[in-house]
């Protein structure tokens, strides 16, 4: 009856990775933007601070809200699918990473400017092209903290997933459901494996950035 | 300066909504490639069927006998969770035990009972060494008189589902029958969590509680219960009914889905009620030969305010 912890956990690392890393591009692209003056980054950057605190059921209630039959997607019949997590925790992953790419983004610039500057040129390109080299470590461990947090949330999976077996179960959607079920022994199996894959992901990436990527 | 700032927002927000458009169009032809083969009806129901293993055991089974090939996506949530999904439309099926909160949907115009398909009881559990005396009671009203008044000298606590599920709807009746108010006192703990955790959480801290049959034996079975015993049936207040309602919102408003209704309506008032004799006894009765004594006892339910 029960489905097993292999395709539980395959399914997880799907859709939290494809919502992490849409919600990393993004978050890309806010960054750059945000990060081209002091002005923008001082009006917007306290707005995502506050959003990254946004209780996950919430987003989970406004995604339902925004698929169910009667709403204003419902037509797209998308709830109680993986897609409607997807959605879901690519905005609780989004203001996580465009506010810790934004914030280093601006300070990598801020320095490389002045670097360019007291080298004695103004050339926008030279920085960009400067700044990406620099840029390399922090997209990485920004990746890894929208992914972690999408792998690790339960609001949005619970409400808007539905914890359907075989479907759209996850890593904490079967914890909760077996919870409630009183099997407390397997879902902290499935526990323990959540922390494994999280902590693994973080040290295999830390590690492939540190040797791989520029040494 | 400024006009290439604009530039580049304008830029950004196009680039943004070709995203968005690009995924939608992506997702929705990945559903019709994937889901249209075979019928999908998202089932909402209540966590004691589920936890029974009565509804696995029936969907599967109705799709072995009548080769309907429906693939049933299965909510397990409190009652009155289900009902809500079912009046949105969110779900089509929905398996519930909340007489007066199903008479308050039906009454709304959004859902339609097509059975009452099982009954068992609910049974007022507590401490082995019972505190309050509830196993004199001589039925439940009193019986939660006792708990209010054992509790208020500071005797015992009482664990509330909390939650507007079957369970909960039931016993908030029972209070007010009884013209006591728990809310807020300090012996009254509110869980908002389901029936085995509610269930375990009263183990825990020897505290009395109302719970469905099914799930209370299910976990003494299992030996996750060990100093709750039962202490009260009362066969009038405490009957405890399973429907099966459809949804009327437009969504489920489909040919397919209601076949398939009228088919597992078929199928559950006939071969079902043998299946739930043959493997759920003492779990869960069918109301084959009694459906006129479970329909009275359902509408006296729903009066119960």
């Amino acid at each position: 009856m029960v489905e097993s912890i292999s395709s539980i956990t395959i399914r997880s690392l799907y859709i939290s990775s494809v919502a992490s890393f849409s919600a990393f591009i993004i978050a890309i692209l806010i960054s750059l933007w945000l990060s081209k003056s002091k002005r923008r980054m001082d009006m917007l950057s306290p707005i995502l601070e506050a959003l990254v605190g946004i209780p996950t059921t919430v987003i989970g209630l406004l995604v339902y809200m925004l698929l169910c039959p009667r709403g204003p997607l419902g037509f797209f019949k998308l709830l109680y699918t993986p897609y409607a997590i997807m959605l879901g925790e690519f905005f609780v992953a989004l203001p996580t990473a465009t506010s810790y790419m934004a914030r280093h983004f601006y300070n990598v610039r801020e320095n490389v400017k002045e670097l360019v500057l007291s080298l004695g040129s103004s050339n926008e390109k030279f920085i960009t092209v400067l700044i990406l080299r620099e840029l390399v470590p922090i997209l990485l461990s920004s990746y890894l903290i929208a992914f972690s947090r999408t792998i690790g949330e339960l609001g949005v999976a619970l409400i808007a997933g539905g914890g359907i077996e075989g479907y759209t179960n996850v890593l904490t959607t079967a914890i909760a459901l077996q919870t409630s079920l009183g099997n407390y022994e397997y879902a902290i199996w499935i526990g323990i494996i959540l922390i494994t894959i999280t902590l693994l992901i973080v040290v295999v990436v830390k590690l492939l950035g540190e040797y791989v990527l520029w040494k | 300066m400024g006009q290439r700032r604009m530039k580049s927002l304008i830029v950004l927000i196009v680039l943004l909504m070709v995203l968005i458009a690009a995924s939608t169009y992506v997702i929705t032809m990945h559903n019709s490639l994937f889901i249209q083969p075979q019928v999908t009806i998202t089932v909402s129901t209540t966590t004691s069927l589920y936890q029974i293993g009565v509804l696995d055991t029936l969907l599967n089974d109705f799709n072995n006998f009548t080769h309907a090939n429906v693939k049933f996506n299965v909510l397990a949530k409190g009652s009155g969770e289900a009902l809500r999904l079912l009046a949105d439309g969110s779900a089509c099926f929905a398996f519930v035990h909340a007489p007066s909160l199903e008479l308050q949907y039906l009454e709304q115009g959004k859902i339609e009972r097509l059975a009452i398909f099982a009954y068992n009881e609910f049974i007022i559990v507590g401490p082995r060494t019972d505190p309050a005396n509830v196993n004199e009671a001589q039925n439940a009203i009193e019986a939660f008189k006792r708990i209010y008044y054992a509790g208020e000298r500071g005797l015992a606590r009482f664990v509330s589902r909390g939650d507007l599920s079957g369970t909960n709807v039931r016993e908030l009746q029972i209070w007010r029958l009884a013209n006591l108010s728990p809310e807020g006192k300090s012996w009254y703990l509110k869980t908002s969590q389901g029936m085995a955790q509610t269930l375990i959480m009263a183990d825990n801290i020897q505290a009395y509680t109302l719970t469905d049959i099914g799930s209370w034996l299910k976990l003494k079975n299992q030996g996750k219960i060990q100093n709750l015993v039962e202490l009260e049936k009362d066969p009038s207040y405490l009957l405890n009914v399973y429907s099966f309602y459809i949804s009327k919102s437009p969504a489920c408003n489909n040919t397919n889905i209601l076949n398939v209704a009228y088919k597992f309506k078929e199928y559950i008032t006939s071969r079902g009620q043998d299946l739930i004799i043959e493997k759920y006894k003492g779990l869960l009765n069918p109301v084959r030969g009694n459906e006129t004594m479970v329909l009275q006892s359902w509408e006296a339910l729903t009066k119960l305010k």
